[in-house]
């Protein structure tokens, strides 16, 4: 006699797996027994609804007559859930006590209603999982309750998970999902460690149900990043600099690495010669490379200055502050990845222009590409990062060289005043 | 009021309340026909959380063993209902198949989930001025941003307004005009200190606050503090009720036994019983017992009871006692600002300018 196939069974997906899809046929209702889901619309980008978690149903709507719902789960964690056919349900429910029928049906009718207007409000509010609005808050509250929970060494600070998660979403109200992925991100980043039980770093980020402390190593640049979006965001005509572009990161990191030949002036300012610096850009970045689009990251808030010289041009552009952006862009796209995906994917490694290495490139990146030095760039930081101060230039000028007084820059004879720092040069005697 | 009953279900005529919130949660109700109005009872009115018809099912919370209703339900329109008592329903579903009653364990759990996001999101969106689940965060958002960013001067810490506040909103999400509102209540208490300035746009125009100069800013922590736990073991309504039994026994307490001798820490002990006799007579209640005390310490009392021996004794610290009637006040002060619309301390609006928002 055959068998017939086990009614209920259970399954595991892993962080960032999918439970079911929009617009799939729902055949099975989920119950879940460890994890948690986030319960979303994915467009071109998350709109999270809510988040599920042990001993919840998923997909119950399945009972009652209607359209696919256009919901997907995602699992947050490592999730099981027990997946139980829709069929073998409805056979029950007709078996079962009158009263439990009409309990059954009445709870998920008013469940189909509650996630609609939860839906509607969600829609109207455009509820990503990091919304531009709160991006700022996230970090801001990670940072001063780190500061407020922690234990101070040196530059570190270590607060106990609980206690850190606890007062951020019980005193300062943020939602624990958008901690707990703010916190991944930092780690990704390096600038935070979850620790596990044994309150050492792991090889890998441990598991949120592991996580017992939150070592916090890098708090200037997470305070940096939320002061930076917090002070673009709320300004009208500044939108374009709060989202990442390939293109742009590549060009910012190849000209901030080729710098790195060059001193930089007492005011931060690096000069690099015209020509030089072009047909170096054009190895790193390939053959199409054009000279005008380093003047185009201005739209990124990134100046650079040409100025004429006899010797065909100097290129001069601070340099601490193309660094910093360099930083920036880095957590700006995680987040722009976690409001695409719903969660932070922490099997990525960044690569040298902030993109995940598994993300795929659009035709306009591949053009740019960096084409040597792979290695070299994918390991290079910025020198604020490793404690560093820039190098400024000390030595005396070389024969025929005339330096402004001010920030030792290279100037000609014909100057009245530095193209850098425009203070007034020295006129010559006699 | 409720009206005759039809096949079984019961009516409910426009405007009665099928149950309120705080009643005991003894029966759900089976919706037939109509329209009902889930409300929430919050110290500025009611919020509607949500709207039910036929054939859902209210009244959930009986089926998760509350023992009060959480919030009141009330007959938008003529609407027969069938009452299901609690016991009956759990024991419906729990009779059920196992699998079956893992699925409505899952129901509930997942009702109660969604609702609560629902339900935050309705009071976010009420108009309270300073309504109690911000209180936390905003006095907490002000110690942070004052202790991490402010300039000591004069025993004082200062910080530019304009700065703080635009600060304030833009990583902390905080209201602008709750933060404005909030500081003049401060300063009403003494806890900050207003410097005004001439306009930047506008000679003519009224001065402007300026600076705000901090003092005993860990207060304002110690507030956040007292009021998340208030919060969260009584709940929004509960929370802000300034006839707190604990604040009536603090006072008692200080009253009595204030000038008994302390030890070296500053804490008077008394035996429980002499304590209990004396509060039953300052407080005028016979019914005053000892586990009252401790019930009284999840409300805030600042007290503690322990065995010494085979003696109970009851131990507070005055100095600790009168500390907290700090935070009184700073509640007293919010419940003020709720009920009239302004924080005490706060100007009237210049009529030149229009209304305050």
């Amino acid at each position: 006699m055959a068998t017939s196939p086990p009614a209920i069974v259970t399954k595991k997906f892993k962080r960032g797996e999918q439970i079911f899809v929009a617009g799939s046929r729902a055949t099975h209702i989920y119950v879940i027994q460890t994890g948690l889901v986030s319960v979303s619309i994915l467009k071109n980008e998350c709109i999270q609804l809510y988040i599920a978690g042990p001993k919840q149903s998923l997909r119950e709507e399945a009972l009652t007559s209607g359209p696919p719902s256009g919901i997907s789960a995602t699992a947050l964690r490592d999730t099981q859930v027990l997946e139980i056919p829709i069929e073998f349900i409805r056979t029950h429910i007709k078996a079962a006590d009158p009263v439990a029928d009409l309990l059954i049906k009445g709870l998920v009718e008013r469940l189909k209603i509650s996630a609609n207007e939860l839906r509607s409000h969600k829609m109207a509010r455009q509820s990503q999982p990091c919304p531009p609005d709160l991006t700022a808050k996230v970090f801001g509250i990670i940072f001063y309750s780190a500061r407020y929970i922690g234990k101070k060494d040196g530059e570190t600070y270590v607060a106990k998970w609980d206690v850190l998660k606890d007062y951020a979403v019980e005193v300062m109200e943020e939602d624990p999902i958008r901690v707990q992925e703010g916190i991944h991100i930092l780690a990704k980043l390096n600038y935070a460690e979850p620790w596990g039980a044994d309150g050492k770093k792991a090889a890998t980020i441990p598991p949120v149900e592991q996580w017992t402390q939150i070592c916090f190593r890098n708090m200037n640049q997470i305070e940096t990043f939320f002061d930076f979006y917090q002070n673009y965001h709320f300004k009208s005509g500044y939108a374009g600099l709060l989202k990442t572009n390939d293109k742009a990161t590549a060009i910012t990191q190849a000209l901030v690495r080729l710098s790195d030949k060059y001193q930089i002036d007492r005011a931060g300012m690096v000069s690099m010669p015209y020509k030089a610096t072009v047909d170096s850009m054009k190895e790193v970045m390939g053959k199409t490379f054009e000279a005008d689009q380093i003047f185009r990251l201005d739209q990124k808030g990134l100046m650079v200055k040409q100025t004429n010289t006899q010797e065909g041009g100097v290129l001069s552009f601070f340099k601490p502050e193309f660094e910093q952006m360099l930083l920036n862009w880095k957590v700006l796209k995680e987040v722009e990845l976690w409001n695409e995906r719903g969660y932070v994917e922490l099997s990525d490694t960044l690569k040298s222009d902030g993109a995940p290495a598994g993300a795929p490139l659009t035709s306009k990146d591949s053009a740019i590409s960096p084409q040597s030095n792979p290695s070299e760039l994918d390991s290079w930081k910025p020198l604020v990062l490793s404690g560093g101060a820039p190098k400024i230039r000390t030595e005396p000028a070389r024969p025929n060289e005339i330096l402004c007084p001010h920030c030792m820059t290279a100037v000609t004879a014909a100057q009245k005043y530095c193209t850098v720092c425009d203070c007034e040069l020295p006129k010559k005697a006699g | 009021m409720a009206q005759e009953k039809r096949d079984g279900a019961k009516a409910f005529n426009k405007g009665s309340h099928l149950f309120k919130q705080g009643e005991p949660a003894r029966k759900l109700f089976l919706i037939q026909t109509g329209l009902v109005s889930v409300t929430m009872t919050r110290p500025s009115g009611q919020v509607e959380i949500f709207q039910a018809a036929a054939p859902q099912v209210i009244g959930i919370e009986a089926l998760n063993g509350a023992k009060t209703y959480e919030n009141s339900a009330v007959a938008l329109n003529d609407t027969f209902a069938t009452e299901i008592p609690a016991e009956t329903g759990i024991q419906a579903l729990n009779g059920n198949q196992a699998t079956l009653k893992l699925l409505t364990t899952g129901l509930l759990n997942k009702h109660n989930s969604i609702l609560s996001v629902l339900r935050n999101m309705k009071l976010a969106d009420t108009l309270t001025p300073c309504p109690p689940e911000a209180i936390p965060k905003l006095f907490a958002s002000i110690f942070h941003v004052v202790s991490y960013t402010a300039t000591p001067k004069d025993g004082m810490l200062k910080v530019v307004w304009p700065a703080f506040r635009k600060y304030c909103q833009r990583v902390f999400a905080e209201s602008p005009v709750r933060l404005e509102q909030t500081i003049y209540l401060l300063s009403t208490l003494g806890y900050a200190k207003l410097e005004m300035v001439p306009s930047d746009t506008d000679p003519e125009a009224p001065e402007e606050l300026g600076f705000v100069h901090f003092k005993d800013i860990d207060q304002l922590e110690n507030f956040s503090d007292f009021f998340r736990t208030r919060l969260k073991h009584l709940g929004p309504v509960e929370a802000m009720n300034l006839k707190d039994p604990s604040l009536q026994t603090s006072e008692a307490l200080l009253r009595a036994f204030g000038a008994n001798v302390k030890d070296a820490a500053g804490l008077i002990r008394i035996p429980v019983n002499e304590a209990v006799n004396t509060l039953k007579t300052e407080l005028g209640q016979d019914s005053f017992e000892v586990f009252y005390f401790e019930s009284l310490i999840g409300r805030g009392l600042q007290a503690s009871v322990f065995m010494s021996g085979a003696e109970k004794l009851l131990e507070f610290s005055p100095d600790r006692i009168k500390k907290s009637f700090r935070n009184w006040r700073i509640l007293s002060k919010i419940t003020e600002w709720n009920n009239t619309g302004r924080a005490p301390g706060m100007p009237e609006p210049d009529p030149k300018k229009g209304s305050q928002k």
